[in-house]
Protein backbone atom coordinates (compact mmCIF):
# COMPACT_ATOMS: atom_id res chain seq x y z
CA UNK A 1 0.00 0.00 0.00
CA UNK A 2 1.16 3.47 -0.66
CA UNK A 3 2.08 5.62 2.08
CA UNK A 4 1.21 9.53 2.77
CA UNK A 5 4.81 9.86 4.72
CA UNK A 6 4.37 13.91 5.28
CA UNK A 7 2.57 17.20 3.92
CA UNK A 8 4.21 20.50 4.11
CA UNK A 9 2.45 24.06 4.21
CA UNK A 10 4.53 26.75 2.97
CA UNK A 11 4.41 30.00 1.37
CA UNK A 12 4.72 30.87 -2.00
CA UNK A 13 5.93 34.42 -1.73
CA UNK A 14 7.29 35.25 -5.24
CA UNK A 15 9.67 37.43 -4.07
CA UNK A 16 11.14 35.73 -1.64
CA UNK A 17 13.62 33.83 -3.59
CA UNK A 18 15.44 37.07 -5.41
CA UNK A 19 15.20 38.42 -1.73
CA UNK A 20 17.23 36.19 0.06
CA UNK A 21 20.27 36.29 -2.52
CA UNK A 22 20.91 40.16 -1.89
CA UNK A 23 23.23 41.13 -0.11
CA UNK A 24 20.75 43.54 2.43
CA UNK A 25 17.99 41.75 3.69
CA UNK A 26 15.44 42.92 6.06
CA UNK A 27 15.80 41.72 9.88
CA UNK A 28 12.71 38.76 9.64
CA UNK A 29 14.55 37.15 6.15
CA UNK A 30 16.71 34.95 8.60
CA UNK A 31 14.10 33.63 10.18
CA UNK A 32 12.09 32.80 7.57
CA UNK A 33 14.99 31.24 5.43
CA UNK A 34 15.37 29.31 9.12
CA UNK A 35 12.29 28.02 9.19
CA UNK A 36 12.39 27.03 5.44
CA UNK A 37 16.08 24.80 5.97
CA UNK A 38 13.61 22.91 8.56
CA UNK A 39 11.22 22.48 6.30
CA UNK A 40 13.37 21.07 3.46
CA UNK A 41 15.03 18.55 5.94
CA UNK A 42 11.88 17.35 6.83
CA UNK A 43 10.85 16.42 3.46
CA UNK A 44 14.27 14.92 2.91
CA UNK A 45 13.93 12.92 6.37
CA UNK A 46 11.01 11.23 5.19
CA UNK A 47 12.26 10.69 1.19
CA UNK A 48 8.72 10.61 -0.58
CA UNK A 49 8.87 9.10 -4.33
CA UNK A 50 6.47 11.49 -5.41
CA UNK A 51 5.37 14.54 -4.65
CA UNK A 52 1.46 16.29 -4.75
CA UNK A 53 1.88 19.55 -5.16
CA UNK A 54 -0.75 21.99 -4.66
CA UNK A 55 -1.15 25.48 -5.41
CA UNK A 56 -3.08 27.80 -7.55
CA UNK A 57 -2.61 28.95 -10.95
CA UNK A 58 -2.09 33.20 -10.65
CA UNK A 59 -4.47 33.90 -13.80
CA UNK A 60 -1.65 32.56 -16.05
CA UNK A 61 -2.65 29.44 -17.90
CA UNK A 62 -5.90 29.98 -16.33
CA UNK A 63 -7.93 32.51 -16.81
CA UNK A 64 -11.91 33.88 -16.50
CA UNK A 65 -13.09 32.41 -19.97
CA UNK A 66 -12.42 29.05 -18.98
CA UNK A 67 -11.36 28.97 -15.42
CA UNK A 68 -11.24 25.13 -13.51
CA UNK A 69 -12.31 25.06 -9.98
CA UNK A 70 -9.61 22.47 -9.17
CA UNK A 71 -7.28 20.60 -11.80
CA UNK A 72 -4.96 18.12 -12.47
CA UNK A 73 -1.46 18.49 -14.45
CA UNK A 74 -1.27 15.10 -16.35
CA UNK A 75 2.19 15.10 -18.27
CA UNK A 76 5.51 13.60 -17.37
CA UNK A 77 7.27 17.26 -17.04
CA UNK A 78 6.12 20.17 -15.98
CA UNK A 79 7.80 23.76 -16.93
CA UNK A 80 7.74 26.52 -14.70
CA UNK A 81 7.25 29.44 -15.52
CA UNK A 82 5.99 32.38 -17.64
CA UNK A 83 7.65 35.62 -18.87
CA UNK A 84 5.76 37.63 -16.36
CA UNK A 85 7.23 35.81 -13.41
CA UNK A 86 10.87 36.18 -14.59
CA UNK A 87 10.53 39.78 -15.05
CA UNK A 88 8.77 40.53 -12.08
CA UNK A 89 10.41 38.36 -9.54
CA UNK A 90 13.04 37.28 -11.17
CA UNK A 91 12.34 33.84 -10.63
CA UNK A 92 13.99 31.54 -12.48
CA UNK A 93 12.16 29.20 -15.44
CA UNK A 94 12.54 25.20 -14.59
CA UNK A 95 11.59 21.60 -15.18
CA UNK A 96 10.22 19.03 -12.98
CA UNK A 97 9.73 15.80 -13.50
CA UNK A 98 6.34 14.73 -13.47
CA UNK A 99 4.59 10.98 -12.54
CA UNK A 100 2.09 10.81 -14.89
CA UNK A 101 0.84 7.22 -14.14
CA UNK A 102 0.06 9.05 -10.10
CA UNK A 103 -1.86 12.07 -12.17
CA UNK A 104 -3.78 9.56 -14.14
CA UNK A 105 -4.48 7.31 -10.60
CA UNK A 106 -5.49 10.63 -8.94
CA UNK A 107 -7.61 11.95 -11.20
CA UNK A 108 -9.22 8.84 -11.99
CA UNK A 109 -9.58 8.18 -8.40
CA UNK A 110 -10.99 11.31 -7.49
CA UNK A 111 -14.05 10.90 -9.74
CA UNK A 112 -14.99 7.92 -8.41
CA UNK A 113 -14.98 9.38 -5.47
CA UNK A 114 -17.29 12.63 -6.68
CA UNK A 115 -14.80 14.95 -7.05
CA UNK A 116 -14.44 15.62 -11.11
CA UNK A 117 -10.96 17.76 -11.45
CA UNK A 118 -10.22 19.08 -14.63
CA UNK A 119 -7.16 18.04 -16.55
CA UNK A 120 -4.56 19.69 -18.20
CA UNK A 121 -2.12 17.67 -20.92
CA UNK A 122 -0.06 21.14 -21.09
CA UNK A 123 0.53 22.55 -18.43
CA UNK A 124 2.91 25.71 -16.89
CA UNK A 125 3.17 25.82 -13.57
CA UNK A 126 3.76 29.56 -11.87
CA UNK A 127 5.10 30.73 -8.60
CA UNK A 128 2.50 28.78 -6.56
CA UNK A 129 4.50 25.33 -7.17
CA UNK A 130 7.70 26.52 -8.59
CA UNK A 131 8.70 28.81 -5.39
CA UNK A 132 7.67 25.64 -2.97
CA UNK A 133 9.39 23.48 -4.99
CA UNK A 134 12.66 25.74 -4.74
CA UNK A 135 13.10 25.96 -0.86
CA UNK A 136 12.36 22.68 -0.28
CA UNK A 137 13.38 20.80 -2.88
CA UNK A 138 15.71 22.88 -5.35
CA UNK A 139 16.96 19.94 -7.12
CA UNK A 140 13.69 19.53 -8.49
CA UNK A 141 14.22 15.67 -8.59
CA UNK A 142 10.86 14.07 -6.89
CA UNK A 143 8.43 13.48 -9.47
CA UNK A 144 5.30 15.99 -8.94
CA UNK A 145 1.26 15.57 -9.53
CA UNK A 146 0.93 19.55 -9.87
CA UNK A 147 -3.04 20.45 -8.42
CA UNK A 148 -4.08 23.70 -8.81
CA UNK A 149 -7.28 25.40 -7.36
CA UNK A 150 -8.93 28.41 -8.15
CA UNK A 151 -8.77 30.56 -5.35
CA UNK A 152 -8.01 34.01 -6.93
CA UNK A 153 -10.73 34.72 -9.00
CA UNK A 154 -14.31 34.84 -7.50
CA UNK A 155 -16.77 32.79 -7.72
CA UNK A 156 -14.82 30.50 -5.72
CA UNK A 157 -15.37 26.82 -4.83
CA UNK A 158 -16.57 26.93 -0.82
CA UNK A 159 -14.13 26.58 1.89
CA UNK A 160 -15.83 23.32 2.57
CA UNK A 161 -15.57 21.83 -1.00
CA UNK A 162 -11.31 22.63 -0.68
CA UNK A 163 -11.41 20.26 2.80
CA UNK A 164 -13.49 17.83 0.82
CA UNK A 165 -11.48 17.64 -2.57
CA UNK A 166 -8.72 17.18 0.35
CA UNK A 167 -10.04 14.30 1.86
CA UNK A 168 -10.95 12.65 -1.51
CA UNK A 169 -7.32 13.20 -2.46
CA UNK A 170 -6.16 11.46 0.73
CA UNK A 171 -8.80 7.90 -0.06
CA UNK A 172 -7.11 7.40 -3.33
CA UNK A 173 -3.90 7.73 -1.64
CA UNK A 174 -4.08 5.53 0.99
CA UNK A 175 -6.07 3.11 -1.90
CA UNK A 176 -3.21 2.81 -4.36
CA UNK A 177 -2.06 -0.95 -4.26
CA UNK A 178 2.38 0.04 -4.62
CA UNK A 179 4.23 0.83 -1.89
CA UNK A 180 5.04 4.03 -3.19
CA UNK A 181 5.99 7.02 -0.43
CA UNK A 182 3.87 10.12 -0.67
CA UNK A 183 4.49 13.42 0.09
CA UNK A 184 2.41 16.66 -0.46
CA UNK A 185 3.21 20.00 -0.99
CA UNK A 186 1.51 22.85 -0.61
CA UNK A 187 1.50 26.23 -0.75
CA UNK A 188 -0.89 29.10 0.35
CA UNK A 189 -0.88 31.97 2.63
CA UNK A 190 -2.18 33.72 5.47
CA UNK A 191 -3.97 37.64 5.39
CA UNK A 192 -2.55 39.11 2.08
CA UNK A 193 -2.84 41.89 0.25
CA UNK A 194 -1.51 42.73 -3.82
CA UNK A 195 -2.50 45.01 -5.63
CA UNK A 196 -4.93 46.70 -3.14
CA UNK A 197 -4.11 49.66 -1.23
CA UNK A 198 -2.55 47.89 1.57
CA UNK A 199 0.12 45.97 -0.50
CA UNK A 200 3.40 45.71 0.11
CA UNK A 201 3.37 47.02 3.82
CA UNK A 202 5.38 45.07 5.94
CA UNK A 203 3.97 44.07 8.63
CA UNK A 204 1.38 41.75 9.54
CA UNK A 205 -1.78 42.15 7.49
CA UNK A 206 -4.68 40.58 9.73
CA UNK A 207 -3.09 39.09 12.84
CA UNK A 208 -6.60 38.01 14.24
CA UNK A 209 -7.00 36.67 11.05
CA UNK A 210 -3.63 34.68 11.30
CA UNK A 211 -4.33 33.53 14.37
CA UNK A 212 -7.90 32.00 14.03
CA UNK A 213 -6.19 30.67 10.48
CA UNK A 214 -3.68 28.96 12.47
CA UNK A 215 -5.95 27.56 15.10
CA UNK A 216 -8.39 25.79 12.68
CA UNK A 217 -5.26 23.72 10.86
CA UNK A 218 -4.12 22.92 14.41
CA UNK A 219 -7.43 21.69 15.89
CA UNK A 220 -8.62 20.50 12.60
CA UNK A 221 -11.63 22.69 12.57
CA UNK A 222 -13.26 22.75 9.58
CA UNK A 223 -16.89 23.93 10.75
CA UNK A 224 -14.89 27.04 12.03
CA UNK A 225 -13.11 27.50 8.69
CA UNK A 226 -15.86 26.58 6.75
CA UNK A 227 -18.38 29.20 8.92
CA UNK A 228 -15.48 32.27 8.78
CA UNK A 229 -13.56 31.77 5.00
CA UNK A 230 -15.92 32.68 2.56
CA UNK A 231 -14.73 35.56 -0.03
CA UNK A 232 -16.53 38.67 1.09
CA UNK A 233 -15.20 37.73 5.13
CA UNK A 234 -11.94 37.35 4.32
CA UNK A 235 -11.32 40.62 1.79
CA UNK A 236 -11.37 42.91 5.19
CA UNK A 237 -8.08 40.88 6.26
CA UNK A 238 -6.85 40.99 2.62
CA UNK A 239 -7.53 41.19 -1.01
CA UNK A 240 -5.88 37.92 -1.38
CA UNK A 241 -6.32 36.27 2.01
CA UNK A 242 -8.07 33.48 -0.12
CA UNK A 243 -5.23 31.49 -0.58
CA UNK A 244 -5.55 30.10 2.53
CA UNK A 245 -7.97 28.03 1.30
CA UNK A 246 -5.27 25.47 0.03
CA UNK A 247 -4.37 24.65 3.33
CA UNK A 248 -7.98 23.72 4.17
CA UNK A 249 -7.48 21.09 1.33
CA UNK A 250 -4.23 20.12 3.05
CA UNK A 251 -6.16 20.05 5.84
CA UNK A 252 -8.52 17.38 4.23
CA UNK A 253 -5.70 15.42 3.36
CA UNK A 254 -4.56 15.34 6.41
CA UNK A 255 -7.61 13.21 7.83
CA UNK A 256 -8.11 14.70 11.68
CA UNK A 257 -4.06 13.97 12.49
CA UNK A 258 -2.97 17.20 14.26
CA UNK A 259 0.22 18.84 12.49
CA UNK A 260 3.74 18.63 13.78
CA UNK A 261 4.20 22.45 13.04
CA UNK A 262 1.54 24.98 12.48
CA UNK A 263 2.92 28.52 12.52
CA UNK A 264 2.01 32.17 10.84
CA UNK A 265 5.27 33.51 11.40
CA UNK A 266 5.82 37.19 12.20
CA UNK A 267 8.79 38.37 10.23
CA UNK A 268 8.09 41.76 9.16
CA UNK A 269 6.16 40.59 6.49
CA UNK A 270 2.63 39.61 5.84
CA UNK A 271 2.35 36.12 8.36
CA UNK A 272 4.73 33.65 7.05
CA UNK A 273 2.97 30.56 6.85
CA UNK A 274 4.27 27.18 7.86
CA UNK A 275 2.95 23.87 8.31
CA UNK A 276 3.13 19.86 9.01
CA UNK A 277 2.34 16.88 9.11
CA UNK A 278 4.69 13.79 9.71
CA UNK A 279 4.40 9.91 9.79
CA UNK A 280 5.28 9.12 13.43
CA UNK A 281 6.95 6.15 13.05
CA UNK A 282 7.51 3.96 9.66
CA UNK A 283 4.74 2.06 8.00
CA UNK A 284 2.02 4.02 9.98
CA UNK A 285 0.24 7.05 8.40
CA UNK A 286 0.53 10.55 9.08
CA UNK B 1 -19.39 47.37 -18.00
CA UNK B 2 -16.92 45.20 -19.74
CA UNK B 3 -14.65 44.19 -16.71
CA UNK B 4 -14.12 41.04 -18.28
CA UNK B 5 -12.46 41.89 -21.56
CA UNK B 6 -10.57 44.62 -19.75
CA UNK B 7 -9.21 41.88 -17.66
CA UNK B 8 -7.85 39.78 -20.61
CA UNK B 9 -6.09 42.65 -22.28
CA UNK B 10 -4.45 43.26 -19.30
CA UNK B 11 -3.51 39.55 -19.15
CA UNK B 12 -2.64 39.44 -22.59
CA UNK B 13 -0.12 42.63 -21.99
CA UNK B 14 1.26 41.29 -18.90
CA UNK B 15 2.28 38.08 -19.84
CA UNK B 16 3.85 38.92 -23.73
CA UNK B 17 6.84 40.94 -23.76
CA UNK B 18 5.94 41.87 -27.66
CA UNK B 19 2.23 42.80 -26.64
CA UNK B 20 4.21 44.67 -23.36
CA UNK B 21 6.54 46.71 -25.92
CA UNK B 22 4.29 47.70 -28.08
CA UNK B 23 1.41 49.01 -26.14
CA UNK B 24 4.01 50.91 -23.71
CA UNK B 25 5.21 52.37 -27.52
CA UNK B 26 1.92 53.50 -28.76
CA UNK B 27 -1.25 53.34 -25.92
CA UNK B 28 -4.31 54.56 -28.24
CA UNK B 29 -2.77 52.51 -31.10
CA UNK B 30 -2.18 49.06 -29.40
CA UNK B 31 -5.88 49.21 -27.74
CA UNK B 32 -7.51 50.20 -30.77
CA UNK B 33 -5.91 46.82 -33.06
CA UNK B 34 -6.28 44.90 -29.96
CA UNK B 35 -10.27 45.51 -29.67
CA UNK B 36 -10.50 44.81 -33.59
CA UNK B 37 -9.81 41.47 -32.86
CA UNK B 38 -12.32 40.58 -30.25
CA UNK B 39 -16.18 40.24 -30.59
CA UNK B 40 -16.58 42.01 -26.94
CA UNK B 41 -15.98 45.40 -26.80
CA UNK B 42 -14.81 47.70 -24.39
CA UNK B 43 -17.05 50.75 -22.58
CA UNK B 44 -15.68 53.88 -23.55
CA UNK B 45 -14.73 54.68 -20.16
CA UNK B 46 -12.34 51.23 -20.35
CA UNK B 47 -10.90 52.39 -23.55
CA UNK B 48 -10.01 55.35 -22.12
CA UNK B 49 -8.87 54.10 -18.81
CA UNK B 50 -6.23 51.74 -21.03
CA UNK B 51 -5.06 54.24 -23.42
CA UNK B 52 -3.98 56.32 -20.60
CA UNK B 53 -2.40 53.39 -18.57
CA UNK B 54 -4.27 54.82 -15.74
CA UNK B 55 -4.32 52.27 -12.90
CA UNK B 56 -6.51 54.46 -10.40
CA UNK B 57 -9.43 54.45 -13.23
CA UNK B 58 -8.95 50.90 -13.87
CA UNK B 59 -8.84 49.90 -10.10
CA UNK B 60 -11.68 51.61 -9.01
CA UNK B 61 -13.87 50.04 -12.08
CA UNK B 62 -13.62 46.53 -10.27
CA UNK B 63 -10.76 44.74 -12.36
CA UNK B 64 -8.83 42.16 -10.87
CA UNK B 65 -6.31 43.73 -8.60
CA UNK B 66 -3.17 41.24 -8.51
CA UNK B 67 -3.75 41.11 -12.04
CA UNK B 68 -3.81 44.85 -12.02
CA UNK B 69 -0.63 45.41 -9.86
CA UNK B 70 1.22 43.51 -12.06
CA UNK B 71 -0.15 45.36 -15.50
CA UNK B 72 0.79 48.36 -14.37
CA UNK B 73 4.22 47.30 -12.99
CA UNK B 74 5.07 45.97 -16.71
CA UNK B 75 3.96 49.05 -18.24
CA UNK B 76 5.20 52.14 -16.51
CA UNK B 77 8.59 50.07 -15.22
CA UNK B 78 10.70 52.16 -17.80
CA UNK B 79 9.25 55.82 -17.22
CA UNK B 80 8.22 55.64 -13.15
CA UNK B 81 11.13 54.78 -9.83
CA UNK B 82 9.12 52.08 -8.50
CA UNK B 83 9.11 53.14 -4.98
CA UNK B 84 6.80 56.61 -6.29
CA UNK B 85 4.48 53.76 -8.55
CA UNK B 86 3.55 51.73 -5.68
CA UNK B 87 3.01 55.19 -3.65
CA UNK B 88 1.02 56.28 -6.17
CA UNK B 89 -0.95 53.09 -6.75
CA UNK B 90 -1.50 53.08 -3.29
CA UNK B 91 -3.09 56.18 -2.48
CA UNK B 92 -5.47 55.60 -5.75
CA UNK B 93 -6.63 52.56 -4.54
CA UNK B 94 -7.21 53.79 -1.43
CA UNK B 95 -9.53 56.19 -2.47
CA UNK B 96 -11.67 53.50 -4.52
CA UNK B 97 -11.59 51.22 -1.30
CA UNK B 98 -12.42 47.65 -2.24
CA UNK B 99 -14.58 47.02 -5.30
CA UNK B 100 -15.94 43.84 -6.33
CA UNK B 101 -13.17 42.14 -8.33
CA UNK B 102 -15.76 38.99 -9.35
CA UNK B 103 -16.79 39.13 -13.19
Amino acid sequence: MAQLVTMLGITHNPFMPRLFKQAQQPPGAAKVQERIAMMRAKLAHHKPDVLITIGNDHLHQFFMDNMPAFMIGKMDRFHGTFYDEVREFGLPECDVPGDLEMCNRLLEGAYERGVDFAYSSELTIDHSIVVPMLFVRPEMDIPIVPILTNCIAPPLPTARRFYEVGRAIRSVIDGLPDGKRIGVLVSGHLSLEVGGPKQFERRLMDPDFDARAVGWITTGDIDAAARDCNVEQMVPSGNMTMGFLNFLMAMGVAGGASPTHAEGLDAGFPAVPFFAWEQKEEGAGL
Amino acid sequence: MSKYLVNKFMHVVNMNEEAEGAYVENPPGFVAQWEKGERLKFTPEERRALERRDYGSLYAMGVHPFLLWSFTEAVWRTEMDREELVRDYKAKAAVAGYPDFET
